[in-house]
């Protein structure tokens, strides 16, 4: 077939890949005023993530002041040793073409995510896997706004990309730089040891889960240590008590902000418990229900705290589409996937409106920005909740083929086609549908 | 001859004893001046300052409580007993440093808009909670709330800009600042009281009457003690100061006499009183006038003189009120030629000006542009500071200096910047060290941003905004009023002091800007109850879902193809063929 041709010819991914490198340094070159604009919005980068804080915060470290000392500075030290020493913050040019560098790196990494998964090469799906997260509007705006969420990205993609393959230490590592800065990746730790100490046919030997998690912790401290070095211990209650207190109010896509604007003094400490608690809660039943996938329950997690963390940007929500893209088959049995894109669409014009009304023009009032978000956070955890039931489903087809539809399926071999689509195709043929039952588990 | 020389010889350790006291124990003096200082566009300042001198407690008596005879308890009491070296209050409301060719008010101590209170305390043990105690006590006594809102309102960082008046060693400075106050007629009745002749005789009696003195325009009132230690005697010194309107208005004067629009004013005319009784105890009382070098004329006529005042050698003319042939009478003012006063058309502006305002301004963001002008031949340095409550977070990596739309940013020498700790209420103060070009306009900026506040935080009527203190523009290189007979200064400076204008020469050393009222993005605070409901139950419906897709029971049916599509009865005929063998096979 000519399509099937064009599609391994391997010029393909190097071709969009390139393109999004070269759309981006060009957004960057030729619509700098574009991206100071974006820098402020409040959807694409918090207090937390932004780059205006972060020059904020180099700007006093150069002139010798501790930035952690004031209630200005909430980036981890990590970043603020690296745009102090090895990247000047100020620089445009220098910091378009790290973010551009991040995206790039996200996206290859992501392909080998593919590759790792896939028994088999696809052409055409690391075009797609590429495409879709490099060409993703969330991505390219949060690069634009030189957002730190899209290096955040690019090291937890690194970090699961390396744990797919089966390197340990460099997997550990990413992994502890990522739940440095934005600690939440924290929680990836459980799926991601899963998957690392799973028998894989690249990595021989297989590691224990004792060996790996040392390994974490140590690097974990060493980077701690680090810091320590850097500015004391005054960057722990800055930037992991910020992410834990939820101190810096300013609005965001998420659903803490309002409420712990609104809420009562003495119940406040309960239910910063309660919401962080949410987020810690769905990491061990999910890692049981998909003990066989934990890749998948990397990417379920990766969904739940880009939803429910303290401070989300949209571009929390461009790693986690971006991963998505990895798991064609579970996006084939989707329930709602317009009705989610759609409501995706939606709040994508209403965030930016009603945030303009209350906080630009001031007419509105801050019920206005919350309900957006609101729509925005139901939305995501229907997705959530979606893409779960649509990986059970895969999980309940494959399995129900492999036992009862042998024959069938072997029929149909020498078919150029994935093995998950050939299985829906002969479901569809036989009239079969995965359903929930009423029936508990247990 | 040899007698009376034995009798001193015997006496004089008791001469000397005595003599030695007269020297320690100085007697309490007081002494009151009213101060008249015409302006360009038709105004006048008045000034009253009242000034008492008194000894220390320690060595001056045995009898603790007779250094009060002329000195008022009230005040010094909780002074001497927190420890306090130096206190100054002051309250402003409003100065136009446009139309009355002045930077600032005729008093140099006078505040920025608002009320203030600031000072240096003795020992560094618990500085904190002696100096609360000091302004809530001072507070009761001004009938205004002069004590801090809220823990971290206290500034400490002012020292050099207000520096001590007398050095001791081991004190601590404070400020506290309150833009949102406002003078009333409440602080008339306790100053009053706070004075010896208790509005009853001296210039007190002009001052005592609330209905001229509070239609008055911008007006300013204030203390300022200095507590006696071993070496010096201490000093406090009230005043009170408002400007007055001398053009009568159009629609004030309704007896249709238009052309009689001049500045003519007496005594009698300003305060409806003619001059009263002299305060007995008072040492000095004077009333000065200020004139401009025009065909000003007085009825009777003072002594005249010539004085540097702010920076312009002006005539001063000066009657003694404790002169007996001036009781009872008025002291008339006029301007020869003078039939209706023509406002001008240029007034001249002050040697320096600081405006501040609000650009680019969105609700949750701003810049703030600080326009500092100076209209002299000479270079000027100056420190600006600024004090911020914890919720206005300015980006210093994006402040700017321009002068004549270009950046300078080598105008800025230093920057000291003392964040606030966001959640925890505190000031966030700068200090920025400013190098301001000869005849140039000054432009700095500062980009800001407004912290979003919990509900709680919220003062009682939010919506209306918050005042956000005076800014203080602090000349570095300003010289003493006093003519000095040195010839030390070099002759560009003599050359400008021959022709009476100098604008270094003068005691304002401190400039204040505007206050500024700053809106706060405010959330709906008739919503925590459904803010938490609707939260919670997205929340609950998110939890609720994952629970369910967890822990049920997944399986497959066939549905058969031969079904008719239209008829819901169909649903039931289909044929579930629930592979309970395989399944149970799948989930063990």
């Amino acid at each position: 077939m000519d399509e099937g041709k064009a599609w391994t010819s391997s010029q393909s991914t190097h071709l969009v890949v390139a393109a999004g490198a070269a759309a981006r340094l060009a957004l960057f070159l030729a619509a700098p005023a574009l991206c100071h604009a974006l820098e402020r919005r409040p959807e694409l980068s918090t207090p937390l993530t932004s780059i205006r804080n972060l020059r904020e915060g180099v700007f006093i470290y150069e002139r010798g002041t501790n930035p952690y000392d004031g209630g200005v500075f909430y980036h981890s030290p990590v970043y603020l040793a690296f745009f102090t020493y090895i990247l000047p913050v100020s620089s445009y040019l220098l910091t378009a073409l790290l973010w551009t560098f991040a995206d790039i790196a996200s996206s290859i990494a992501l392909i080998r995510i593919w590759q790792t998964r896939a028994k088999f090469q696809s052409r055409k799906r690391e075009f797609l896997v590429a495409g879709l997260f490099l060409f993703n509007p969330y991505t390219i705006l949060s690069c634009l706004a030189r957002s730190t969420v899209s290096l955040d990205n690019a090291i937890l993609i690194g970090a699961i990309a390396t744990t797919a393959i089966g390197h340990s230490l460099p997997a550990t590592c990413l992994l502890a730089i990522a739940s440095h800065s934005s600690l939440y990746p924290l929680l990836l730790l459980p799926p991601l040891v899963m998957l690392l100490t799973k028998e894989s046919p690249i990595a021989q030997k297989s590691t224990s889960v004792f060996h790996v998690t040392i390994q974490y912790i140590a690097l974990h401290a060493a980077i701690s240590g680090l810091n320590w070095i850097l500015a004391d211990r005054s960057w722990i209650a800055q930037t992991w008590g910020v992410i834990i207190n939820v101190t810096d109010l300013t609005p965001n896509v998420g659903m803490w902000w309002y409420f712990f604007t609104e809420m009562f003094d003495h119940f406040r400490t309960f239910f910063l418990g309660v919401f962080q608690l949410h987020n810690l809660i769905y990491v061990v039943p999910i890692c049981l229900r998909f003990s066989d996938d934990p890749l998948f329950a990397t990417v379920i997690l990766v969904g739940i705290f880009g939803t429910w963390k303290s401070y989300p940007n949209l571009g929390d929500m461009a790693l986690w589409a971006g991963l998505l893209g990895c798991f064609p088959e579970v996006i084939s049995n989707l329930r709602h996937p317009l009705f989610t894109l759609t409501v995706h669409l939606y709040t994508s014009i209403l965030l930016p409106l009603l945030h303009s009304l209350w906080l630009l023009t001031g007419t509105g009032n801050a019920n206005f920005f919350y309900a957006a978000t609101m729509v925005y956070g139901l939305n995501a955890s229907l997705a959530i909740v979606d893409v779960m039931g649509a990986g059970l489903r895969v999980q309940v087809k494959r399995k129900a083929s492999e036992l009862l539809l042998r024959e069938d399926l072997e029929d149909h071999k020498g078919i150029q086609d994935s093995s998950d689509k050939l299985t829906d195709k002969v479901w569809e043929r036989k009239g079969w549908s995965v359903v929930q039952f009423t029936r508990s588990l247990m | 001859m040899l007698l009376s020389s034995l009798r001193l010889l015997l006496l004089a350790p008791i001469y000397a004893a005595v003599s030695k006291q007269t020297i320690t124990k100085h007697e309490d003096a007081f002494s009151e001046s009213l101060t008249l200082h015409p302006l360009p566009d038709g105004r006048m300042s008045v000034l009253f300052e009242f000034e008492t001198t008194f000894s220390s407690s320690g060595t001056s008596s045995r009898i603790s409580q007779s250094h009060h005879s002329l000195t008022p308890p009230s005040l010094l009491l909780p002074l001497e007993k927190n420890n306090v070296s130096e206190l100054t209050i002051s309250f402003t409301s409003g100065w136009d440093q446009a139309r009355s060719s002045s930077s600032g008010l005729l008093n140099y101590e006078s505040s920025g808009g608002g009320g203030e209170i600031r000072g240096w305390l003795k020992d560094s043990n618990d500085v904190e909670e002696r100096w609360n105690s000091v302004t809530n006590a001072l507070g009761g006594l001004f009938c205004a709330g002069l004590g801090q809102k809220d823990k971290g309102d206290n500034t400490r960082d002012f020292g050099g800009i207000y520096p001590q008046k007398r050095k001791i060693d081991n004190t601590t400075h404070f400020l506290l600042s309150h833009p949102e106050s406002q003078l009333c007629t409440e602080n008339l009745t306790p100053f009053l009281s706070l004075l010896p002749s208790k509005g009853i005789s001296g210039l007190s009696a002009l001052l005592s009457q609330p209905g001229i003195i509070f239609s008055w325009e911008s007006q300013s009132e204030g203390i300022e003690v200095l507590m006696p230690d071993r070496n010096a005697q201490g000093r406090w010194k009230g005043w009170w100061e408002g400007i007055i309107d001398l053009v009568p208005s159009n629609n004030v004067n309704g007896n249709g006499n238009d052309n009689q629009r001049n500045r003519n004013f007496s005594i009698e005319k300003i305060f409806r009183k003619k001059i009263p009784n002299p305060f007995p105890e008072s040492q000095r009382s004077i009333l000065r006038l200020i004139t401009e070098n025009d065909n000003m004329k007085t009825s009777p006529q003072g002594r005249k003189s010539q004085r540097w005042i702010d920076g312009k050698c002006r005539d001063v003319v000066e009657w003694d009120l404790k002169d007996k042939n001036l009781t009872g009478q008025n002291i008339e003012f006029w301007w020869n030629g003078e039939n209706s006063f023509q406002y001008p058309r240029h007034i001249p502006p002050p040697p320096i000006t600081v405006t501040r305002t609000v650009i680019d301004k969105l609700a949750s963001d701003g810049t703030f542009q600080i326009t500092i002008i100076n209209n002299d031949n000479i270079e000027r340095r100056a420190i600006y500071s600024e004090i911020w409550p914890w919720w206005v977070k300015g980006w210093m990596s994006e402040i700017e200096i321009f002068v004549e739309n270009k950046k300078r940013p080598e105008l800025l020498e230093d920057l000291s910047y003392n964040p606030s700790k966001p959640p925890t209420i505190s000031t966030t103060t700068l200090h920025f060290t400013l190098t301001i070009p000869a005849k140039s306009q000054l432009i700095l900026r500062i980009p800001f941003s407004k912290l979003t506040l919990k509900y709680t935080e919220h003062r009682p009527d939010a919506e209306r905004g918050i005042e956000i203190s005076s800014g203080i523009l602090t000349l570095l290189d300003t010289l003493s009023e006093q003519q000095t007979s040195s010839s030390s200064y070099d002759s560009n400076e003599q050359e400008g002091e021959i022709s009476g204008y100098n604008p270094r020469r003068t005691g304002r050393k401190r400039i204040y800007t505007n206050r500024l009222l700053l809106d706060i993005p405010t959330p709906d605070f008739s919503m925590p109850y459904n803010v938490i409901i609707m939260s919670s139950t997205v929340m609950a419906v998110f939890f609720g879902l994952m629970q369910g897709v967890l822990t049920r029971k997944w399986g497959w049916v066939e549905v058969s193809q031969k079904s008719d599509k239209t008829s819901s009865i169909v649903q039931k005929e289909q044929k579930q063929i629930v592979k309970n063998v395989s399944q149970s096979e799948l989930y063990e």
